[in-house]
């Protein structure tokens, strides 16, 4: 009874310090992501002000000129206009010509072309005759008083400008040191509850604490099984993947290994073994134990094998449900739209545009993903995965139903991936090519057995791994 | 409550099962080919019993020749509606489908008074009197119109079933049932064999109408909306996945509902699809269904 | 900021009158305001609007504050339900027993709390069913529970008045003194309408509208995101249920009466079809779909002669309706005027090509 409440216990208090420690990484980014957007901000504030002063020195400019340097402005816009007005007309003038030609010869064509374009021509004319006519008469003395205000108002120009942008400034540093403030102490309080937290965790799991043999292991699979009725789809199979490597699964068809991956996400249930993992607080929970919804939590991602992206979405709101763990905000922020919402909103959309920038996809954020190239979507679903920092990202053979360029594409991303998020990939595949490629570490799995484990090049050449894949594996490298 | 009774209750109801027995038949056979719940099912059939009601009672037309115009009629519409509406709408997702035939229902509910007029028509028995009898010392008995619908359904529907599983057309109905793309890849025509569910459908439904007006002694626009809706339960009941399962649960419904009315005629209703929600709630795929794995 | 694609994230303060124009509510206070308008012009002048069309507009309002929640339900939660008739019946039922029964005054705002809550607890129920039972199979289950509602207010009792139904309910009182009458219920229903609508647009622009359509597309991947299916469907059904009960109490102190003949599966099936028709994925395609459905029939057709003669037969035109949207128009009469709209640009578009050549911009 006593071990039940102690287990029960220690579960809240760790769903209590994550929660606390997510919050706390999330206001971080709000910092970085309010000063950017901050400064932005008062820099748009201030073009907007540059553009208000401009606009009435403007108009001082015009009242100090003289009649006749008016007239002359305004012809110049006058002329502008109509020749913009004329574009258009003129395009269409070119296009009958050019339908004309083949109807009616190209004499007649070019008549109409020539008269048509005349008319236009003397609209043109005739303006500038006019004008010319006012300038001509119009006197060139200016107004001098209208000139002083001119002449002082330019000289206050920049001053006023620069004060605004000062003001300006200081106000957003002021808003953002206010920010901060408030952030920090959130903070603190965040991080006061995560250390008591963590300390009564400590008193309290110290005993039941299983220990990983290695330190730098990340998952432990432990004689895992799965039946499915009378069929062993998993037998007894056990393995480590370390922290940071990439690690691959392979297997002949039907080998079992989709079966792992569901099991290690609990999309099974597995009916016998453990599955251990080291979250980044280095405490080793069973994976077994958790809900399928709450694997995410740990750091665990994954992809699958047929594509699972949310396909009446557009490519950053599926971005967006990658990190929907992260939200603090509950469904009443959520029905009243409250600042706490919005604010997180705009952490996470700036972390996806992030990711979608760095992925290479940024320019279909907006696009609903039905009918993009399969590659794209393939990206668009790895993208997703890292939304919530993982520590560990599942890929269920990403390179399914690619052609080349988009494999070996695909392997620069994943090495990229693994190299700027510092988390472990664990990759089941069928392109012997890729795994050999990419994989730190390769495990060669037949009807849920371990085959043999160990670096690419040991595989390649081990004899047992050779004799499950003949006929298959063999002849995929060949055709290659 | 004597036993005398419990059975009495069994014998004065059996022509309701009768009746939701065709109509859940209908139900079942279009469901398993065109994958939608007809909400259309009861409408299709008030449609041939209007038809039957009108010719002879207005025209005076000779019952039986009524009663087969009724069932063409309904035969005619189901095929109609196949051909010209569900075929087309292939594409359509299943919750389209469904609105597709709840459409069908409000147009066909809007055209029956233009078409019959709005006063309900008389339908007399086919067959008056009861059969009197006793088992073990129990005075029982049966209307002979009651006997009727019940030897009717029971024709009718093991007709079906020996089609379903000894003729050509049964062996098309269950592989298409199972996976329609792939029947029609072995080369059956699943368009026709669509076709011939819906046109059965609409037949069993007249029938269904026109054996139940006979026993209540009117046809008006709305008599065959509980039945529908209890042709639905009894095929949740039964379980969708199976042929006999929905037959099954359309016998035991109305049967288990005029029982319990027998202790408690108030909350009959209420028990009943109280009941019926525990036991889907227990096996989510009803009584006799078979799970389906979907796979990730 | 260094990324010009983060652009998005800042409000442009240059554009305001733009922001304000193509706020997401803009339109519907636009809407409202002309209803109210319609509602005052029918107050001042009885010759221009009658109290038909006004009784018709209050109705179809009801109806659009249920299709709303059933939007929710089927466009975002992909869950269908055939039960909405008898949860409006329960709301209605519930509204008219508090104001008839309690012996004091009764604040509007206690009857729409005492709906909520009711609400919950049978969303809840609902939402637990749809756990073990998906699909056609959960619409089948709905349309049992409804049935079994319509069964307990068939059955005589004081609370339901049996086969007659509630009659003669007292106006209700919007706070413990005001009294409303029909005129200023219009209001109320109105500004209900409005706050249910600003809720629903944050909802499906939230987290939580974006985790039921996450759950809608793919259960897996939803699942592995962390959505939790459980609490989304209870979530989905609890919003339903409470929008339908709200829709029924608002039905019996607007009508000031409830029939059981009203609450059958007919109209939850007119529900089903306004939602559709309209385009479930949009606010504005609910309120157009619950017009067409409902407002058409009762303002419109009701007032010709020859629909009167044959009462039901109006229905033919929604009927049809229905039949052809869904085979050809699946995204409800909203995709129709953005098509239109998309029509009527690439025809603008390719006259000025043919008239300018291929690169006049």
């Amino acid at each position: 009874m006593a071990k039940i409440i102690n287990s029960v216990i220690v579960r809240r208090l760790i769903r209590k310090r994550n929660r606390a420690s997510s919050d706390y990484e999330l206001n971080h980014t709000y910092l970085a992501v309010a000063k950017e957007i901050l400064a932005e901000q008062s820099r748009m504030d201030t073009d907007i002000k540059r553009g208000k002063i401009e606009k009435s020195l403007n108009a001082l400019q015009q009242k100090a000129m003289s009649p006749k340097e008016k007239a002359q402005q305004s012809m110049e816009e006058k002329i502008e206009k109509l020749n913009k007005n004329q574009r258009l007309p003129r395009l269409a003038v070119e296009q009958t010509y050019l339908r004309k030609i083949e109807k009616q010869g190209k004499d007649a064509a070019q008549e109409y072309k020539s008269a048509a374009l005349k008319k236009l021509d003397d609209k043109l004319s005739a303006i500038k005759d006019k004008f010319e006519g006012i300038i001509k008469l119009s006197p060139s003395e200016k107004d001098e008083a209208s000139e002083k205000a001119y002449t002082l108002a330019k000289a206050e120009y920049d001053r006023k400008l620069s004060e605004f942008e000062k003001h300006n400034k200081e106000k957003s540093e002021a808003k953002y040191a206010r920010i901060e403030k408030k952030v920090s102490a959130q903070n603190s309080r965040l991080k006061a509850k995560i250390d008591a937290c963590s300390q009564k965790l400590n008193g309290r799991k110290a005993a039941a604490q299983k220990q990983l043999k290695d330190t730098e292991t990340i998952l432990q699979l432990e004689e895992l099984e799965m039946r499915f009725g009378g069929v062993k789809a998993v037998d007894k199979l056990s393995f480590e993947v370390k922290e940071g490597e990439i690690f691959g699964l392979i297997g002949p068809n039907g080998a079992g290994k989709t079966t792992v991956f569901n099991c290690i996400t609990q999309f099974n249930k597995p009916t016998g073994g453990n599955i251990y993992y080291r979250n980044k607080n280095n405490e080793v929970m069973d994976l077994t134990h958790q809900k399928v919804h709450n694997i995410i939590k740990t750091g665990i991602v994954r992809t699958f094998q047929n594509l699972e992206l949310i396909w009446e979405l557009s490519v950053l709101d599926n971005m967006l449900i990658g990190s929907h763990v992260l939200y603090s905000a509950g469904f009443f922020d959520h029905l009243f739209h409250t600042r706490k919402l919005k604010r997180e909103e705009k952490i996470m959309k700036a972390r996806a545009l992030d990711v979608l920038d760095r992925l290479g996809l940024i320019a279909y954020k907006d696009v609903i993903p039905f009918g993009l190239p399969y590659g794209i979507l393939k990206k668009i679903e790895l993208a997703r995965t890292l939304m919530v920092n993982p520590r560990l990202i599942i890929l269920d053979e990403p390179a399914a139903g690619l052609n080349e360029a988009e494999t070996e594409e695909l392997a620069r991303t994943i090495h990229k991936i693994r190299n700027d998020y510092e988390c472990t990939i664990f990759l089941v595949e069928h392109d012997m090519g890729l795994v050999m490629d990419i994989c730190d570490t390769v495990c060669a799995i037949s009807f849920g057995k371990m085959l043999a484990i160990g670096t690419p090049e040991e595989i390649q050449t081990n004899a047992v791994v050779q004799e499950a894949y003949l006929g298959s594996a063999v002849t995929e490298d060949e055709d290659e | 409550m004597t036993l005398q009774t419990i059975l009495q209750t069994i014998l004065s109801n059996a022509h309701l099962a009768g009746v939701l027995v065709l109509a859940t038949t209908g139900i079942m056979l279009v469901f398993r080919t065109s994958f939608t719940t007809n909400f259309a099912q009861g409408m299709m059939a008030t449609v041939g019993v209007f038809t039957t009601a009108a010719l002879t009672s207005k025209m005076g037309l000779n019952i039986w020749l009524g009663v087969a115009l009724g069932i063409v009629l309904s035969f005619l519409l189901g095929l109609f509606i196949d051909v010209a509406i569900i075929r087309k709408a292939r594409k359509v997702s299943v919750v389209g489908k469904q609105m597709i035939t709840m459409g069908l229902v409000i147009i066909i509910a809007a055209l029956i008074p233009l078409i019959y007029g709005t006063i309900p028509y008389e339908f007399g028995r086919f067959i008056d009197g009861n059969i009197d009898f006793s088992i073990g010392g129990m005075d029982l008995f049966i209307t002979k119109n009651g006997l009727l619908i019940l030897g009717v359904a029971a024709v009718i529907v093991t007709i079906i079933f020996i089609s379903l599983y000894f003729t050509k057309w049964g062996l098309g109905v269950r592989a298409t049932a199972s996976n329609e793309t792939v029947a029609s890849m072995m080369g059956i025509n699943t368009r026709v064999i669509t076709a011939m569910s819906w046109s059965i459908a609409g037949g069993c439904g007249a029938v269904a109408a026109i054996l139940m007006a006979s026993q209540s002694g009117t046809v008006d626009n709305s008599m065959m909306v509980s039945v529908q809706v209890n042709g639905f339960m009894a095929s949740v009941l039964g379980g969708f996945s199976s042929f006999y399962g929905p037959i099954i649960g359309a016998v035991l419904i109305p049967i288990t509902k005029a029982v319990v009315a027998i202790y408690n005629s108030l909350w009959s209703g209420v028990i009943l699809y109280s009941v019926i929600l525990l036991v889907v709630l227990i096996k989510p795929r009803g009584l006799f269904g078979k799970k389906d794995v979907k796979k990730v | 900021m260094a990324n010009e694609y983060r652009k998005e994230l800042i409000n442009d303060r240059s554009k305001k009158a733009k922001q304000i124009v193509s706020h997401p509510l803009f339109g519907f206070v636009i809407l409202t305001i002309i209803l109210a308008g319609v509602q005052l012009l029918f107050m001042f002048t009885e010759d221009i609007i009658s109290l038909t069309v006004s009784k018709a507009i209050a109705q179809t309002l009801i109806y659009a504050i249920v299709g709303m929640g059933f939007a929710i339900l089927l466009g975002y939660a992909g869950l269908a339900s055939l039960g909405t008739a008898g949860f409006i019946g329960l709301g209605s039922y519930i509204a008219g027993n508090m104001l008839k029964l309690i012996p004091f005054p009764v604040p509007y705002i206690l009857i729409i709390g005492a709906v909520i809550i009711a609400g919950i607890v049978l969303g809840g129920v609902v939402g637990f069913i749809s756990l073990r039972i998906e699909g056609m199979y959960l619409a089948i289950i709905t349309l049992g529970l409804s049935e079994i509602l319509l069964e307990l207010f068939k059955t005589p009792n004081q609370f339901t008045g049996g086969a007659s139904g509630l009659k003669s309910v007292p106006w209700a009182k919007l706070a413990m003194f005001y009294e409303m009458d029909r005129e200023k219920m219009f209001f109320l229903i109105l500004g209900v309408l409005f706050i249910t609508i600003v809720f629903t647009i944050n909802i499906i622009n939230s987290p939580t509208g974006r985790a039921m359509l996450a759950m809608k597309n793919s259960q897996s991947a939803a699942q592995a995101m962390g959505i939790s299916i459980l609490k989304y469907r209870l979530l989905a059904f609890v919003l339903a249920t409470i929008y339908a009960m709200i829709g029924g109490a608002l039905y019996v102190t607007y009508l000031r009466a409830s029939n059981t003949s009203s609450w059958t599966l007919a109209l939850s099936l007119n529900v089903l079809a306004a939602v559709i028709i309209g385009g479930y994925r949009s606010v504005w395609g609910v309120l157009m779909g619950t017009f067409v459905i409902f407002g058409l029939d009762l303002a419109v057709l009701k007032n010709i002669d020859f629909f009167n003669k044959y009462p039901g037969s109006s229905a033919i035109f929604s009927g049809v309706l229905i039949v052809l949207i869904v085979m050809f128009y699946p995204g409800g009469l909203i995709r129709l005027f953005a098509d239109i709209k998309t029509l009527i640009k690439s025809g603008i578009e390719k006259w000025k090509v043919y008239r300018y050549g291929k690169d006049y911009k």
